[in-house]
């Protein structure tokens, strides 16, 4: 542990969940086998999962989860102020996630559903990705994200270079893995549309890309959507392939061109 | 060096036996896709097969491979990792010998990549002649890469219950030398497999409406042609067709780096001229950063500049990529098309 690029000061990182299901913060205690060498390079301030002191200094500031009410915007803004950089976790703080599926609902019935007639106790907004309410200055995609990225995305920061996180989609990796396409057995698949780095999880097991790690860095939507429409696709079922993981920038965002008429 | 006559059984006995002894890769299906893989016996074989998902480049130019170890300290030390594993690649189709060939010429004899060759000279390569095309996609005759004359240690031709075996390298003669069953091939037998080269030659009709030697010439033409921007609007950006392609090869380097922050790898990996950030540079300029160019660009490696720069066929018509393409990108379709329309031009 003698590197010259070792940094002379731990940093310290700070972890905050938002709507979530912790599984991301999860996937950090599962680096069993590498846990004792990270925590020779940072230091954890705060994890709510992990440690029960808390601190107000931290270098990097880690989010997981969706915004969902006024008071996460607030949160957010306060440790934006703190933190020289702030990285999101997973699916849920980017493009949404999960958290975003309500987005497509009518905005009172989810509460309902879940808090019934004490729904009004627990005031929700439209689920938004981190980036919406401060910027952000890396994403780690996935749901949940992968151990090693995370561990060569804190490796990277620590010596100053870029997250090795790629921007190219999902097929790159399946090609390489030799998979038969969904396509070509009559599925769908978002591999086309989105961003690769888990090596084709999903295709490597017979299944299909639902879009977990977010759009690609520079998606050909409109030739991928006449592709879901020549198999058979009608304008509100691309939509809905896309909302899964999606859904805020699908009704959002122009990157996704879909309208939505609610 | 002589060619040899083998019945099928004992060829397939030979098989079973070589790949008890040492690493036999070759054409297996599994469910849809066909990989090469290991083998542990002859019957894992595919019997017909479409060209496999990855080419057997990938036995050279391993999809991930490490370069080098090295430890950062004081002094930068570095030590190369030199993997090159004996394997005998079984049954590669005619149009991926060409492809090998052409490897074989970039790699080793242009630019000497040590970790290439040195793979290469562990590898036997034995290949199986196609007597029908494998389907509607490919047009490797038309490329004239259907007939192989060089580059291969052995070349197996079907004739039925017998197999002819020409023996192309010393390696290859020595392998076939354990083979039991195996009898010198005859006149009788030279004029089986002449049939043979005859019904298939009339079974595969040109696909192409140039002749493959006139594609650069077509394609120089074409530089400002309209139909690469109706492509670029196509095209996913996937790069399923680089990938699949048995005459592509280019790759890009990185480095991991320990948790000690202290000790890592140099790799390299197969890169794609279809990805946005290939041709990106340090300050994040890409020099085609329209699709419609990155389109332009691969047909013109394989159609053009390869050839012009070597001499051989950049493409080897084996469809790979037109059966990966989503959007039904086929390069006898872009080589029609330009060459039924070379005046449409567009000003850009
Ligand atoms: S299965 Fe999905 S990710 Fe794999 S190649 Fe097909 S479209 Fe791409
Ligand atoms: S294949 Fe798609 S859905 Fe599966 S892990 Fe990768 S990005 Fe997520
Ligand atoms: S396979 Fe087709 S869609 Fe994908 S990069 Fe190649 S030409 Fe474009
Ligand atoms: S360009 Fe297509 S047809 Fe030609 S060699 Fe490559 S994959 Fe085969
Ligand atoms: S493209 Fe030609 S040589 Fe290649 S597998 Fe098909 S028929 Fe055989």
């Amino acid at each position: 542990m003698d590197g010259p690029l070792r940094p002379t000061k731990r940093p310290r990182l700070a972890l905050f969940e938002l709507a979530s299901c912790a599984g991301c913060q999860l996937q950090i205690l599962n680096c069993e086998d590498e846990l004792v060498d990270l925590l020779q390079l940072v230091e954890f301030v705060y994890f709510k999962e992990a440690i029960s002191e808390t601190g107000n200094e931290y270098d990097i500031a880690l989010i997981e989860g969706a915004v969902t009410r006024e008071a996460d915007e607030t949160r957010l803004r306060a440790i934006r102020e703190r933190a020289p950089l702030v990285i999101t976790l997973g699916a849920c703080a980017h493009p949404v996630g999960i958290p975003g599926l309500k987005n497509a609902h009518d905005s009172e019935e989810p509460g309902r559903l879940v808090y019934g007639d004490a729904a009004g106790y627990f005031p929700s907004t439209l689920a938004r990705p981190v980036d919406a309410i401060i910027p952000v200055d890396a994403h780690i995609p996935g749901c949940p994200i992968h151990k090693d990225e995370f561990l060569s995305v804190v490796t990277a920061l620590l010596v100053g270079r870029r997250p090795p996180i790629p921007g190219y989609p999902v097929c790159v990796e399946c090609r390489l893995a030799e998979n038969p396409c969904a396509f070509d057995r009559g599925a769908l698949c978002l591999g086309p549309v989105t961003r690769a780095g888990c090596g084709a999880l999903c295709p490597s097991y017979g299944s299909r890309c639902y879009g977990c790690r977010g759009p690609a860095d520079d998606p050909n939507v409109s030739s991928f959507e006449a592709l879901l429409e020549k198999n058979g696709l009608n304008a509100e079922d691309v939509l809905a392939e896309y909302v899964l993981y999606n859904g805020y920038r699908a009704l959002g965002d122009q990157a996704l061109t879909m309208e939505v008429s609610r | 060096m002589l060619d040899r006559m083998v019945p099928k059984a004992d060829l397939n006995r030979f098989i079973d036996r070589l790949a008890s002894e040492q690493t036999v890769a070759a054409p297996v299906a599994e469910g849809p896709s066909i990989r090469f893989q290991a083998i542990r016996a002859a019957h894992e074989i595919a019997e017909h097969y479409l060209p496999t998902a990855l080419p057997p480049s990938k036995y050279l130019l391993p999809v991930k491979e490490t370069l080098l170890q090295f430890r950062l300290g004081e002094h930068i030390e570095m030590e190369p990792v030199l993997e090159a594993p004996e394997v005998i690649v079984f049954g590669i189709r005619p149009c991926d010998l060409h492809a090998l060939a052409l490897l074989d010429a970039i790699f080793i004899d242009d630019k000497h990549d040590g970790h290439y060759a040195a793979r290469r000279r562990r590898i036997t390569l034995v290949g199986m002649e196609c007597l029908e095309p494998c389907d509607d996609r490919c047009f490797c005759h038309s490329m004239e890469t259907l007939e192989v004359h060089a580059n291969y240690d052995l070349l197996l031709t079907d004739l039925g219950d017998d197999v002819y075996v020409a023996v192309g390298s010393p390696k290859g003669r020595d392998l076939f030398a354990g083979l039991t069953g195996a009898r010198e091939a005859l006149y009788e037998d030279r004029t089986r497999l002449r049939r043979a080269h005859e019904a298939r030659d009339a079974a595969f009709t040109p696909r192409l409406d140039v002749s493959f030697d006139q594609l650069p010439g077509l394609l120089a033409e074409s530089a400002d042609s309209l139909l690469w921007d109706v492509l670029g609007e196509k095209c996913l950006s996937c790069g399923a067709c680089t990938n699949v392609c048995p005459t592509c090869y280019c790759f890009d380097v990185g480095d991991e780096l320990d948790l000690d922050l202290a000790t890592g790898r140099r790799y390299r990996t197969w890169d794609s001229c279809q990805l946005d950030a290939f041709a990106m540079v340090g300050t994040g300029e890409s020099f085609r950063k329209p699709r419609a160019m990155r389109v332009k660009h691969r047909l013109n490696r394989k159609g053009r500049y390869i050839m012009e720069r070597y001499g051989r066929q950049g493409c080897v018509g084996c469809g790979r990529c037109a059966r990966a393409c989503l959007v039904d990108i086929n390069p006898i379709e872009v080589f029609n098309q330009l060459k039924g329309q070379p005046a449409s031009r567009t000003v850009r």
